[in-house]
């Protein structure tokens, strides 16, 4: 039994990260992103006997994370209001930095658009959310999202398209200043 | 092509999954159209700012805090809801002890209260028949298949009254004991021949097993006291005509009430102390004429 729970910890421990980061740019709040990932990882054990290892362990926790986002975001109509501080402050100076012909005055405009990029991600639908972070946020192929979100493939290239198109939208006066 | 299958496809182009022939006729829309080039363009800086977001550290100890969050014990339903029953064991294996004594001790009381509850059913339902007039047979079907009802919402004491009220030495054991659990079963046909036997109704059975003859300087005070010495037995009394009364008591408390009969009066006709059972149990119906 000790052994079982020394496995699961550190399968936590090599998909933490992406859970969280999935989790926290459905919901834009770290605090929240926190709690849930920790319930998917919850109901992640309780379900691990039925994993088939058909597919990857990272799809099938997305999976998990993806339908729990959405009873959550359902049930309790958790849509979690961002502050542009909120985004800014989670700007990584790292990987602003990696862009070495910036101007500061680029730097903060890049700043900026990420934080209204964040602020407008939460006016799109979950599902449009979710596919947008998973393949435009976190680089996931088109099979393993269809699997992730038990979706056609050519239901994920449509969907995706229209999430973008509704994304462009939103952000149009940003991104043509 | 329209402006707009153009923009249909300008995700696909941007991921480049077209086909050579698809991607040449985009190509050479968008050297032409100024709005689909700024579409492109727009949709380009879209996705490369999703792109461009940065990717979170974790939380730090969110793995610790998910392993306290885990299952205490075992990893299977059946396993946890053992732990929850039972674990810590000091503390609630006691606990179930006392709610179990405390279950017991519940059962037995309800189990000895139900009797005297069925009993008064009982005696309810037999005095009845007596009050009817003879030869009713719908009124008296009517009542046995209320008395039927009762006997079946007395279900919890009904097994011991039986064993009180049959005429066991007129019966082998095997048969009471069919009888018991045909009736007990909800046999209604059963229980109404049993109810038939134990307590007479109608012109014939209802006849008492025997008559007394008492004779008193007062019958109206004897009726009086007679309904008082019954009462206090348990039994019932009920007025057939002037000067006669039909008595139903317990068969044990024969000798208690041939006793008070002789504080009253003279009794003329003696009857034998239980006329009408060879056994003590039972009831016994009396018919009491006084006369002057």
């Amino acid at each position: 039994m000790a052994g079982d729970r020394e496995a699961f910890t550190a399968i936590v421990e090599r998909h933490q990260r992406r859970i969280f980061n999935f989790m926290y740019r459905m919901v834009g709040d770290r605090p929240t992103a926190e709690d849930l990932t920790q319930e998917v990882f919850l109901k992640a054990y309780e379900a691990l006997p039925r994993f088939r290892k058909a597919a990857a362990l990272s799809t099938w926790l997305y999976r998990i994370a993806h339908n729990h986002c959405l009873n959550v975001l359902g049930e309790r109509g958790r849509e979690v209001v961002m502050t542009p501080a909120n985004g800014t402050q989670d700007a990584n100076p790292i990987a602003l930095a990696a862009d070495p012909g910036a101007s500061a005055e680029q730097v903060l405009e890049q700043r900026e658009l990420r934080a209204i990029v964040q602020e407008k991600l939460k006016e799109l639908t979950p599902e449009h959310r979710a596919i947008l972070v998973l393949r435009d946020i976190q680089g996931l192929s088109y099979d393993e999202i269809a699997t992730a979100l038990h979706l056609e493939g050519g239901t994920v290239r449509s969907r995706l398209h229209r999430a973008r198109m509704e994304l462009k939208e939103k952000l149009r006066r940003y991104l043509e200043a | 092509m329209q402006c707009e299958d153009i923009q249909e496809q300008l995700s696909a182009y941007l991921e480049d999954e077209l086909e050579a022939g698809a991607r040449r006729v985009i190509e050479d829309h968008l050297r032409q159209c100024a709005g689909c080039r700024t579409e492109l363009t727009l949709l380009r800086r879209t996705v490369a700012t999703l792109r461009s977001l940065e990717e979170l550290e974790a939380p730090p100890r969110l793995a610790a805090a998910v392993d306290r969050r885990l299952p205490t014990r075992g990893s299977s339903p059946w396993e946890r809801l053992t732990s929850w029953l039972f674990f810590p064991l000091h503390v609630k294996v006691p606990l179930q002890a006392v709610a179990l004594l405390l279950v017991s001790l519940g059962a037995v009381y309800l189990y000895r209260s139900a009797p005297e509850e069925a009993d008064r059913f009982d005696r309810a339902a037999r005095t009845r028949p007596a009050e009817e007039p003879a030869g009713r047979a719908e009124g008296q079907a009517e009542m046995r298949k209320e008395r039927t009802m009762q006997e079946q919402e007395s279900a919890g004491a009904r097994a011991p009254r039986f064993r009180q009220e049959a005429p066991a030495a007129a019966k082998p054991q095997t048969e009471i004991e069919t009888q018991e659990k045909r009736e007990a079963f909800g046999d209604t046909a059963g229980a109404a021949r049993a109810l038939r036997k134990q307590a007479p109704v109608g012109a014939t059975s209802a006849s008492p097993s025997a008559e007394v003859i008492l004779k008193t300087s007062d019958p109206a005070r004897a009726i009086v006291k007679i309904r008082e010495i019954v009462g206090a037995l348990e039994g019932t009394v009920d007025e057939k005509e002037e000067g006669t009364l039909i008595v139903t008591i317990p068969a044990k408390a024969s000798a208690r009430f041939f006793s008070g009969l002789k504080d009253l009066g003279t009794l003329v006709s003696p009857p034998a102390e239980s006329p009408s059972a060879p056994s003590s149990e039972g009831p016994v119906t009396l018919s009491i004429r006084l006369i002057p």
